[in-house]
């Protein structure tokens, strides 16, 4: 009897192992999605913010309130001002709405440093009700999440989103049955008859797609102008048609 | 040649007749055209479109006159020769993590395979932000680790260090590194984000990974072999088919890269990022000069070529086909 069977230890690798490759593939894939879901939290957030606050996830709105009115409010800046009752903070901030600015003065009681994070203001939560009534006198801005769903339909009316929506699925629609249709009939054509020739045409057609696309760029560019094709869609229909990377592929799948 | 014989040749040359045409037309013919630009002088902005026959000037330009195309050319080797060991090991690493069984392998692999699907201006978009280096979410985060080491601290300058060798400084006294906005840092911040899209990579291994067969394994594992020599013993060899498309494929993108050049840096700062063919396209679409932009695009295409032959030459000394077992 070998030991390998009985050997200690191995139960709890076979129990450990899947954890660890878990754990490496959370971290990895984290890593990848960042980039991701920072663009998607960026979309969400009120324009002109940006990164101007450091890293938030998502999309904080401040609200002043002064117990009666709540105003929308971009929070520019703080400064420390020298105020009756030792230091106080002022703090500039827009209303979003008018577009006005003006500041409210926070006087903070006990250690202030941990209040304030930069010249940003720590966000005051219901549930904080302390923080809350210190601040209360003057004014107070109250943060919550609202996603400014409003940037999607900005986009789409911007940026004419259902012309260039229409143009891209012409071009991919149309592209793609001509790239299907082509290229099954040259496969076929290449992998079932025999004509003079046959080789040596499939050998140009395979290192036809080495060639850089730069350096027929120019001269399909001059030929599109004097077909006055330029800003049209026509060569994007018959370019993707004609030269396909697909081709090989599907030749290969017929010849098998 | 039998009547039969005649009819099928007749037949295939219909079947392929799509394709002799538009090779011929948006292939063949500009292909022609831009070997015969190459040796003249054409401005098509100029009033009478002049074209003009200048020899092997464009050529000797080339080499001699523009010191810009050595730039480019050796920034384009720079990139090539870091980023294809990286996507090419890279590649291989994920696929090797991801080809196993563990639950929800498939939303890793979909996690991994997504940046794939954003097109080179969404990702090139995206990437300018997280690099900028007072406002991107890279720097800013680094910042918030500085700051906890304490900006004076051993680590924090041990961390600094590395990072802005390779990417640059951000500001003359800063801990930040300075990505694209710094000359020494601009390509390999190119370069490390060509790593975010190592999907497309990974998937071709992973389905080279699972076409090899479970017997391999358990037989030499049987015979006592451990996991490294299973690695370079069986993966690497039947893998080495795919691994030699995609040093193919990765030599033919990598010099032609060019989208994140025009985009991200405009080939800055101080030149470091001027790719050989964004070199070609501001010659010949800025400041039209069409001539020796052909004449650059042949001469990247001799490079492409001779380095594509070099790699299927060589194929038969590292990769194994099985189907022909010598």
């Amino acid at each position: 009897m070998t030991g390998r069977v009985t050997k200690p230890g191995r139960a709890l690798r076979r129990l450990l192992a899947p954890l660890a490759a878990h754990a490496i593939l959370i971290a990895a894939t984290a890593v990848m999605l960042l980039p991701l879901a920072w663009m998607v939290s960026t979309s969400l957030k009120q324009s002109g913010i940006g990164l101007s606050r450091g890293i938030e996830w998502l999309p904080w709105r401040d609200a002043w309130t002064n117990g009666k009115e709540t105003v929308d409010v971009m929070v520019l800046g703080a400064r420390v001002a020298p105020g009756d009752g030792g230091e106080a903070v002022e703090v500039g901030i827009k209303s979003l709405a008018s577009r006005r600015r003006f500041t409210t003065v926070y006087v903070p009681e006990g250690a202030f440093e941990a209040e304030i994070e930069a010249w940003r203001i720590r966000p005051l939560t219901g549930e904080d009700e302390t923080a809350e009534a210190r601040w209360a006198p003057f004014a107070s801005v109250r943060r919550r999440v609202a996603p400014e769903w409003g940037n999607y339909r900005e986009a789409l009316e911007k940026m004419r989103f259902w012309v260039c929506l229409a143009n891209t699925l012409a071009i991919t629609f149309l592209g793609t049955a001509g790239t299907i249709l082509s290229c099954s009939l040259v496969a076929y054509g290449f992998a079932r008859f025999r004509f003079p020739g046959n080789n040596v045409l499939f050998l140009v057609l395979l290192s036809s797609m080495m060639l850089p696309s730069v350096v027929t760029m120019i001269p399909v560019y001059l030929l599109f102008r004097e077909l006055h094709w330029i800003d049209t869609l026509l060569p994007l229909f018959s370019r993707r048609g004609s030269r396909s990377t697909r081709l090989p592929c599907s030749c290969s799948a017929s010849t098998t | 040649m039998s009547k039969k014989r005649v009819r099928e040749a007749a037949s295939g040359y219909l079947f392929i007749a799509p394709w002799v045409a538009g090779f011929t037309l948006f292939t063949l013919g500009p292909m022609a055209a831009s070997a015969i630009l190459s040796f003249c002088r054409y401005d098509p902005s100029a009033v009478h479109g002049t074209l003009e026959w200048v020899g092997l000037a464009n050529y000797a330009r080339m080499f001699t006159g523009d010191p810009l195309f050595w730039k480019s050319l050796s920034v384009t080797l720079r990139y090539s020769l870091i980023s294809i060991p990286l996507q090419l090991s890279g590649g291989l690493a994920l696929a090797l993590l991801l080809n196993r069984h563990v639950r929800g392998i498939a939303l890793y692999r979909t996690a991994f395979y997504l940046p794939m699907v954003l097109g080179g201006v969404a990702i090139s978009l995206l990437w300018l932000w997280l690099f900028s280096p007072s406002q991107g979410l890279i720097n800013i985060g680094l910042a918030k680790i500085f700051d906890f080491l304490g900006q004076d601290s051993a680590c924090a300058h041990l961390l600094a260090w590395p990072l802005q060798a390779v990417f640059g400084k951000a500001d003359a006294d800063s801990l930040l590194p300075g990505w694209i906005s710094s000359e020494r840092g601009a390509l390999n911040s190119l370069i490390l984000m060509s790593c975010w899209t190592l999907g497309g990579s990974m998937i071709v291994n992973l389905a080279g990974l699972q076409a090899i067969p479970k017997t391999y394994y358990e037989a030499a594992e049987i015979d006592g072999a451990g996991r490294w020599t299973r690695f370079w013993r069986i993966t690497i060899p039947l893998l080495s088919p795919t691994i030699f498309f995609n040093l193919v494929m990765g030599v033919i993108g990598s010099f032609q890269v060019f989208t994140q050049g025009l985009i991200m840096t405009a080939g800055g700062p101080n030149n470091s990022t001027c790719f050989y063919v964004l070199n070609t396209y501001r010659n010949a679409f800025e400041f039209f000069r069409m001539g020796y932009a052909s004449a650059l695009a042949w001469f990247l295409f001799v490079i492409i070529l001779s380095l594509t032959l070099l790699v299927v030459r060589s194929s038969s000394l590292w990769v194994f086909y099985e189907a022909q077992r010598r």
